[in-house]
C-alpha cells in the first residue's frame, strides 16, 4: 500500500485540523494542509499531492476559482479535487458538480467515513 | 121618400162598394145592388138584370174600366146605362198622366169619372151625387135633394167639358133638344176654364178660319191673347218650320179620316222668339153631316222634358268621351220605352263585339257575373225606390274569355216631369287592377302587421290611421283602441327636439329620425329609433305621415351596460398595477395602459405600432419569444416570463398572462398580455435564497467542527493521542459556543426586523455608557494589544441625558468597539467619543474621504452622535453600506477568526434605527475606520416632551437639556388652540412681554430662546405663525429660516421678523417664508406687534 499524499485547503482553522487528523488516522494517509485557496496553489504546485480536498466558501480565492487556477496549471492539472462545501441546496451542488471536479461532498462530513468516501470516489485501493 | 135606384158595381173592394152605397143613400137614393170584379160575372150581371147605373172602378186586378165600357157596349142590350169610372188616386202618380187616361176614357164614351171618391177625409160624395143627379133626369129620379152647394173642381168640369164635347154627338142625333143651348152654355164654361194656366188651348172654327187661344198662350208662351184675334195659318207660322209639315200633315190626315184626335209633339214659337217643347192633343169635331166644324187643341209645354232630354243627351256625350279616353262603359236604360243601351267600349272591355250582345238589359244582366246579379239588381231597386240615395255598386263581369273583371257600376235615373222615373244610365268602370292593388294592399297590410317594427301612420294632424300589429304589441293598444286617437296622447312621447322643430322637418325634407321615448299603456318607457317619412298625396300635397319606431330600449340598455363595463375595463386598465398590452399578428403594440407606460418612461405614442419583440425584449431572449409568436397560435403559452427594456435601458421582469383574441370566424387577431412586474421580487426572492444559504453555511462551518472532532473521539481513534483528543474536545468546545452565539444573533435579527423588539426606554447617560462599554472590552483590548479610550468631549454634553434602552445601546457599543478592536493591529488606538449635534450642524465635508451619511431624521433635531473610531485596515469604499447587511463582513473568515457571526453591525443598525437615529461608517484605507451611530435626545416615536414626566423621574441635573422654559409651552390654556405662535427672542424680558400679549389675546404662544430651539420647537408644535428676532445665539434667524425652507411644510409659515436694525432687501429675502413682516425695535410697541400677528392669521 503506497502512502497517499492529501492536501486539505480550507479558511476554517478548526475545520482543516480536524479534517487532517481524520484523514490521517482513519486515512492513513499524509496529510498537508492551506488555510487559503492562495497557499493550497502554492502548495499542491509544490507537493504534487495526489488528491485535493477544497472549500467551497473561501474569502478572496473562493473553492471554484482555486480550482479553477489548479486547472490552469500545467503542473497541477492532474490532481484530483474533491470539493468539500457547507452549501447544500441542490442547485449549487451541480453546479459545482459541473466545475469537473471528482466530488463534492457535504459539510458536516463524518470523520469516520471521510477518507474511504475519498477513496472510493478516486478508485483508490486499500 | 128615396127614390130605388138598381147599382152594379165593378170592383175589387168591399170597402169600397160600401162607401160608395153609403154616399148613394145618404143622397137620397135606396140602392140595390150587385158587385162584381171580373168580366165573366160582369157580363153576366148586365145579362141578368137592367141597372140603373154601373160604377166601375178604373183598376181591378185582372179588369179595368176600359174593358168594362167595351164589354157593355158590346153587350147591344143596354148601350144606354150610365157608365161612371171611379178613379183612384192610387193609380196615377200626377195629374198629367190621369188626365191624359180619364180623357182617353172620356172619349171612349163612358158616361163620366168621378176620382177618388175616398180622396182626403172626405169621401167625394158631391161628384158622385151630382153625376148620379144630372144622369138620372130622364129617369125620373127626384133632385131636390142635390145640395145646392156642390161646386165642381175646375178639373172636373173640364173633364166633363171633354166628355161633353166628346158625346155630343151621338146625344144630338138622338136628342135634338137643347143642344144648341147647351153647346153655348158650355162653351162659356170651356173658355173660362181655359183660362186656366199651364194649359194653352186653342179653338179653330173651320168656317170663319178663326183660332180663339185660351189665357194659357199668355201665361206659357207670352202672347196677349185678348187684343189678337187669329187666323189658322198665323197659327201654322209659329210652329217650328221643322216641325210643321208632321203638324199640317198629322191633321189633314185627321181630316181626311175618321180619326177624331191626335197628339202631337212639336216646337212652338214664344213671344219673345224662342221656342217651346209641347204636346198638343188636337181633337177634330164634326157637324151632323160629318164636316169637320171646328179643331179644338190643348197644349201642355214640354220644355222641361226636353231639357231633361237634352241634358241627357249632352252628357251621353260626354260620356261618350270619357270611355274613349278612360276604361269606362256605360248603358242606359229608357224605362219608358223599355230600351236599353249599352255601349260598344263595355263590350269590348268583355271581349265582345258590338253585335254579339244586343241592347237590352236581359244581355246587360247576362253580362254580370252570376253570383253579383242579385245584389247588383237590389241595388238598383233600392236607388229607384229612393232607399238609397245613389247607386254604385263593386260587381264581377264575366269576360268573353271566361276572365273575371271587376266593375263599378254607378249610375243616376232621371224623372220625368211627374217624377216618374224615365230613364236611368250609368257607367261601367274596370276597376280589376284596383281591386288588385286592394287585395296587394291587403297582403302588404298583412306583411306590416308580420313586421318586427312598430309601424304606424297618422294623418297630418297627428290622428293615428294605421297601426299595424307590431305596435299592438309594443305600446299594447288594438288597433281599435289607437286608430283615430291623437298620437301624442295615446303614445306621451319625450323628443330629442322640440316638436315644431320635428314637423318642420318633415314638411320640408318629408323625413325624420331620431330617439324617441314612448310611454307604453302599461306606463313603462321605451326608446324607440323612429323613422318618419312624409307621404304626398298625387297633387303634391301633405297626406300623412308614416312613422317606423324600432324598439331599442334592450339595445339602449345593453349598451349602456357595455359603457359600464367598458369604463370599468378601461377604469381597471388604467389604474391596475400590471402591464397590460396588446400585439396584432404583425407582433405590432396595438395597445398598452398606463402602468406599462410608467414602468417602461415611455409615452403611448411612442410605443403605438412598434414592434414589441424588437423594441422591448433585450436580444437574448428573441430567439426564445420568437417561438411563442402568434405564427404558432397552436403552440400558444399563456404563461412565462421575460424581462423587458424600458425607456433608459433597464431591464425589468415579468411574469405574463397571456390571452389570444379571436374575431368571429375563430381565427385569432392579437393577443393580449397581463404582466406582473417581478423584478423586485425576484430580487427579494434571490437574496432570500442567498440568505438561506448563506445562513446554512455559517451553521454548518461549526456544526462540521464540532461532528469531525466529535466523531474522532467517538470512533476511537485519538485513544492513543491523548493530546489530539484534548485539541479536538476544545476545538467542539469552542464551535459549540460559536454555534450559540450565531443562534442567538439570528433570532434577535429575526426578533427585531419583526417588530418584536421592545425597548426599555429611560433616561440614559451617553457617557456613562461609554464608560461602561470600554471597561467591560479593556481585557480584549489588552489581549489584542490596542489601546482604548474616551476622545474629547465637551463638559455640557458629558452631562447630557438621552432616552434610549441602555442595554440595546451597550450591545451597539460592545459590538462596535470590539469590531474594532479586533481589527485593530497591535498598539493600535481605538477612540469612542460622542457629542451634541442637530440638523443646523452638517456633517464635516472631507476632501478625500469616503464616508456615508444618512439624511438625519428629523422629529427631532437634537442628536447625541457618537463615533468609534479605530486604525485598522480600514473598509473599501463600496462596502461601507453593505457591511451592515447580514453576513457581509469585509472578510468572512477574519471575523470568524474572531468571534464574530457576521451579523453584528446588522443588529446596531437596527438597534439604531429603532432608536430613531442612524448608523453609518466612514473609513480611509489603511488610515483607520470611523463607525458612526445618532441617537436621538428624545425618542422620535415616542414623542416625549423633555417634560416633568420624563425628567421628574431621573435625577438629572438641571442643565443644557432644559434650557428652554417648560411651563410656557407645556401648558397651552388658549380656548382657541387652533392657532400656535412661537415667539424667538433671546432677551427673556421682551419674551416675557410679548408672551403675556399674546395670552391677553387668547393665543397660545411659545417660547424659544435660541436659534437651535426654534427649529426643534418648530418640530414639536408645528406653529402657525412665527415671531422671530433676527439675532438669535446659536443660529442666526436666517439659518432658523434657511433650515425651515428646505422643508416644504414650512415653506408657507406666515413670518413676523424684527430686528434692532432695518433689514437690506437681500436680507428681507433670506427671512421670508409665507406672508412675512418686517419691523423694526423700538418702532412697534408689543401690543401692535399682537395685533399684527392675529391679522396675519386671519384673527381678529
Amino acid at each position: 500500500m503506497t502512502t497517499r499524499l492529501i492536501l486539505v485547503i480550507d479558511d476554517e482553522d478548526d475545520i482543516r485540523e480536524v479534517a487532517q487528523l481524520c484523514l490521517e488516522t482513519v486515512g492513513g494517509w499524509e496529510v498537508i494542509t492551506a488555510s487559503s485557496g492562495q497557499e493550497g496553489l502554492l502548495k499542491a504546485a509544490q507537493n504534487y499531492p495526489d488528491a485535493i480536498l477544497l472549500d467551497v466558501m473561501m474569502p478572496e480565492l473562493d473553492g471554484p476559482s482555486t480550482y479553477a487556477r489548479l486547472q490552469e496549471n500545467p503542473a497541477t492539472i492532474d490532481i484530483p479535487v474533491i470539493l468539500l462545501t457547507a452549501k447544500i441546496q441542490p442547485s449549487e451542488q451541480r453546479k459545482f458538480a459541473a466545475l469537473g471536479v471528482k466530488a463534492v461532498l457535504a459539510k458536516p462530513f463524518d470523520p469516520l467515513t471521510l477518507a474511504s468516501q475519498v477513496a472510493d470516489v478516486l478508485a483508490w485501493e486499500n | 121618400m128615396t127614390i130605388p135606384l138598381k147599382i152594379l158595381i165593378v170592383s175589387n173592394s168591399e170597402d169600397e162598394a160600401a162607401i160608395l152605397l153609403y154616399l148613394i143613400e145618404k143622397g137620397g137614393y135606396t140602392p140595390s145592388a150587385q158587385q162584381v170584379n171580373n168580366p165573366s160575372n160582369f157580363r153576366e150581371a148586365l145579362e141578368n138584370e137592367k141597372w140603373d147605373i154601373i160604377l166601375c172602378d178604373h183598376y181591378l186586378k185582372k179588369f179595368d174600366a176600359e174593358a168594362a165600357w167595351q164589354l157593355l157596349r158590346d153587350s147591344h142590350k143596354d148601350k144606354e146605362i150610365p157608365f161612371i169610372v171611379i178613379g183612384s188616386s192610387k193609380s196615377f202618380s200626377n195629374f198629367s198622366n190621369q188626365e191624359d187616361v180619364v180623357i182617353n176614357l172620356l172619349q171612349q164614351g163612358i158616361t163620366d169619372y168621378i176620382d177618388d171618391i175616398n180622396h182626403g177625409d172626405q169621401p167625394n160624395s158631391p161628384s158622385l151625387l151630382r153625376v148620379l143627379a144630372r144622369e138620372l133626369i130622364g129617369k125620373n129620379v127626384r133632385q131636390e135633394n142635390i145640395p145646392e152647394q156642390l161646386q165642381q173642381p175646375q178639373r172636373q168640369r173640364l173633364i166633363e167639358i171633354h166628355q161633353q164635347t166628346q158625346q155630343q154627338i151621338p146625344k144630338k142625333t138622338k136628342e135634338q133638344i137643347k143642344i144648341e143651348s147647351v153647346l153655348q152654355e158650355r162653351e162659356e164654361i170651356f173658355r173660362l176654364i181655359s183660362q186656366i194656366d199651364n194649359y194653352a188651348v186653342w179653338d179653330w172654327q173651320k168656317n170663319s178660319n178663326h183660332l180663339w187661344w185660351s189665357q194659357g198662350f199668355h201665361t206659357l208662351f207670352g202672347y196677349d191673347v185678348s187684343s189678337l184675334a187669329i187666323t189658322w195659318n198665323f197659327w201654322l207660322s209659329l210652329i217650328h218650320p221643322e216641325d210643321l209639315s208632321r203638324v199640317t200633315s198629322i191633321t189633314q190626315e185627321m181630316m181626311g179620316s175618321t180619326n177624331t184626335s191626335s197628339a202631337v209633339e212639336y216646337r212652338f214659337r214664344c213671344q219673345d222668339g224662342s221656342y217651346a217643347y209641347v204636346l198638343d192633343r188636337i181633337n177634330l169635331i164634326r157637324n151632323s153631316q160629318g164636316e169637320v166644324e171646328r179643331m179644338i187643341g190643348s197644349m201642355v209645354d214640354l220644355s222641361d222634358r226636353y231639357r231633361i232630354e237634352k241634358t241627357l243627351r249632352t252628357m251621353q256625350e260626354r260620356y261618350e268621351l270619357a270611355i274613349c279616353a278612360g276604361n269606362v262603359g256605360i248603358w242606359d236604360w229608357n224605362l219608358e220605352q223599355v230600351e236599353f243601351y249599352i255601349d260598344t267600349n263595355l263590350k269590348s272591355t268583355l271581349g265582345y263585339t258590338e253585335l254579339d250582345i244586343p241592347n237590352s238589359l236581359e244581355a246587360w244582366y247576362g253580362l254580370i257575373h252570376p253570383e253579383d246579379r242579385g245584389v247588383v239588381m237590389a241595388a238598383i231597386q233600392d236607388y229607384l225606390e229612393g232607399i238609397t240615395p245613389s247607386y254604385a255598386i263593386e260587381h264581377r263581369k264575366i269576360h268573353k274569355n271566361g276572365d273575371i273583371l271587376w266593375f263599378l257600376s254607378q249610375g243616376i235615373a232621371f224623372s220625368g216631369a211627374d217624377d216618374q222615373v224615365i230613364r236611368m244610365a250609368g257607367t261601367e268602370t274596370e276597376i280589376t287592377k284596383r281591386k288588385q292593388a286592394e287585395a296587394a294592399l291587403q297582403e302588404k297590410a298583412l306583411l306590416l302587421d308580420l313586421a318586427n317594427d312598430s309601424i304606424i301612420v297618422r294623418d297630418l294632424l297627428d290622428r293615428i290611421t294605421f297601426w299595424n300589429q307590431k305596435a299592438v304589441e309594443v305600446y299594447g293598444y288594438t288597433a281599435q283602441e289607437a286608430i283615430g286617437r291623437y298620437l301624442y296622447d295615446l303614445l306621451p312621447t319625450e323628443f330629442p327636439h322640440r316638436l315644431l322643430a320635428i314637423r318642420s322637418q318633415l314638411l320640408n325634407q318629408r323625413r325624420w329620425e331620431g330617439e324617441l321615448i314612448q310611454t307604453k299603456r302599461d306606463g313603462t318607457e321605451i326608446t324607440v329609433s323612429s323613422r318618419q317619412a312624409l307621404q304626398l298625396d298625387i297633387d303634391g300635397n301633405p297626406r300623412q305621415i308614416l312613422e317606423i319606431n324600432t324598439d331599442i330600449t334592450a339595445a339602449k340598455q345593453a349598451k349602456a351596460t357595455l359603457q359600464e363595463a367598458n369604463r370599468r375595463w378601461q377604469s381597471l386598465l388604467d389604474n391596475i398595477q400590471l402591464v397590460v398590452v396588446g400585439t396584432d399578428q404583425d407582433g405590432l403594440l396595438e395597445y398598452a395602459n398606463p402602468f406599462f407606460l410608467e414602468l417602461t418612461g415611455y409615452t403611448r405614442s411612442e410605443i403605438l405600432g412598434v414592434n414589441w419583440l424588437e423594441k422591448f425584449i433585450p436580444p437574448a431572449f428573441h430567439r426564445e419569444l420568437q417561438e411563442l409568436t402568434l405564427a404558432n397560435a397552436e403552440n400558444f403559452t399563456p404563461h412565462y416570463q421575460n424581462p423587458i427594456l424600458t425607456k433608459v435601458g433597464e431591464e425589468r421582469i415579468i411574469a405574463w398572462n397571456n390571452t389570444l383574441l379571436r374575431n368571429l370566424d375563430g381565427t385569432v387577431s392579437s393577443v393580449m398580455s397581463i404582466g406582473e412586474d417581478i423584478t423586485d421580487r425576484q430580487i427579494i426572492s434571490r437574496m432570500k435564497d442567498e440568505f438561506i444559504s448563506v445562513i446554512s453555511h455559517e451553521l454548518r462551518t461549526p456544526l462540521t467542527a464540532i461532528r469531525g472532532s466529535l466523531g474522532l473521539l467517538a470512533g476511537g481513534f485519538l485513544e492513543k493521542y491523548p493530546e489530539k483528543a484534548q485539541r479536538m474536545i476544545g476545538i467542539a468546545s469552542e464551535n459549540t459556543d460559536r454555534l450559540t452565539r450565531l443562534i442567538n444573533d439570528i433570532l434577535d435579527i429575526e426578533r427585531i426586523e419583526a417588530g418584536k423588539m421592545d425597548l426599555d426606554v429611560n433616561p440614559c447617560s451617553p457617557l456613562e455608557m461609554t464608560q461602561y462599554t470600554l471597561n467591560t472590552l479593556q481585557p480584549l483590548a489588552n489581549k489584542q494589544e490596542v489601546i482604548l479610550e474616551i476622545g474629547e468631549i465637551p463638559p455640557a454634553t458629558k452631562e447630557l441625558f438621552l432616552l434610549a434602552d441602555r442595554d440595546r445601546i451597550l450591545q451597539v457599543l460592545t459590538n462596535l468597539v470590539s469590531n474594532a478592536i479586533k481589527f485593530s493591529p497591535p498598539l493600535g488606538k481605538v477612540q469612542v467619543t460622542f457629542n451634541l449635534i442637530s440638523c443646523l450642524t452638517s456633517q464635516p465635508q472631507e476632501e478625500n474621504s469616503s464616508k456615508y451619511c444618512p439624511i438625519l431624521p428629523s422629529a427631532s433635531s437634537q442628536h447625541i452622535l457618537f463615533q468609534v473610531q479605530d486604525e485598522g485596515s480600514g473598509i473599501p469604499t463600496d462596502k461601507l453600506e453593505s457591511i451592515f447587511d447580514r453576513f457581509q463582513q469585509v472578510d468572512a473568515s477574519d471575523s470568524r477568526s474572531k468571534g464574530g457571526t457576521g451579523l453584528g453591525l446588522t443588529i446596531c443598525r437596527n438597534i439604531i434605527r429603532r432608536h430613531g437615529g442612524a448608523i453609518w461608517a466612514e473609513s480611509h484605507l489603511r488610515e483607520g475606520s470611523s463607525f458612526f451611530f445618532s441617537l436621538p435626545i428624545t425618542m422620535s416615536d415616542s414623542l416625549v416632551p423633555l417634560s416633568q414626566s420624563a425628567l421628574g423621574t431621573t435625577n438629572l441635573p438641571a442643565n443644557d437639556i432644559t434650557t428652554y422654559p417648560p411651563p410656557s409651552i407645556s401648558i397651552p390654556k388658549s380656548p382657541n388652540p387652533s392657532y400656535k405662535i412661537l415667539v424667538v427672542e433671546n432677551d427673556q424680558d421682551l419674551a416675557k412681554v410679548l408672551l403675556a400679549t399674546f395670552e391677553n389675546l387668547e393665543v397660545n404662544a411659545y417660547h424659544a430662546s435660541t436659534g437651535r430651539m426654534a427649529i426643534q420647537m418648530c418640530q414639536e408644535i408645528y406653529p402657525d405663525l412665527l415671531l422671530m428676532d433676527v439675532v438669535l445665539p446659536e443660529g442666526t434667524g436666517f439659518a432658523v429660516i434657511d433650515w425651515l425652507r428646505m422643508s416644504r411644510s414650512w415653506a408657507q409659515l406666515p413670518l413676523i421678523i424684527y430686528s434692532a436694525l432695518e433689514l437690506t432687501p437681500e436680507e428681507r429675502d433670506r427671512v421670508s417664508l409665507g406672508i412675512t413682516e418686517y419691523f423694526i425695535k423700538g418702532i412697534i410697541n408689543p401690543e401692535e406687534l399682537g395685533k399684527r400677528a392675529l391679522s396675519l392669521l386671519g384673527v381678529q
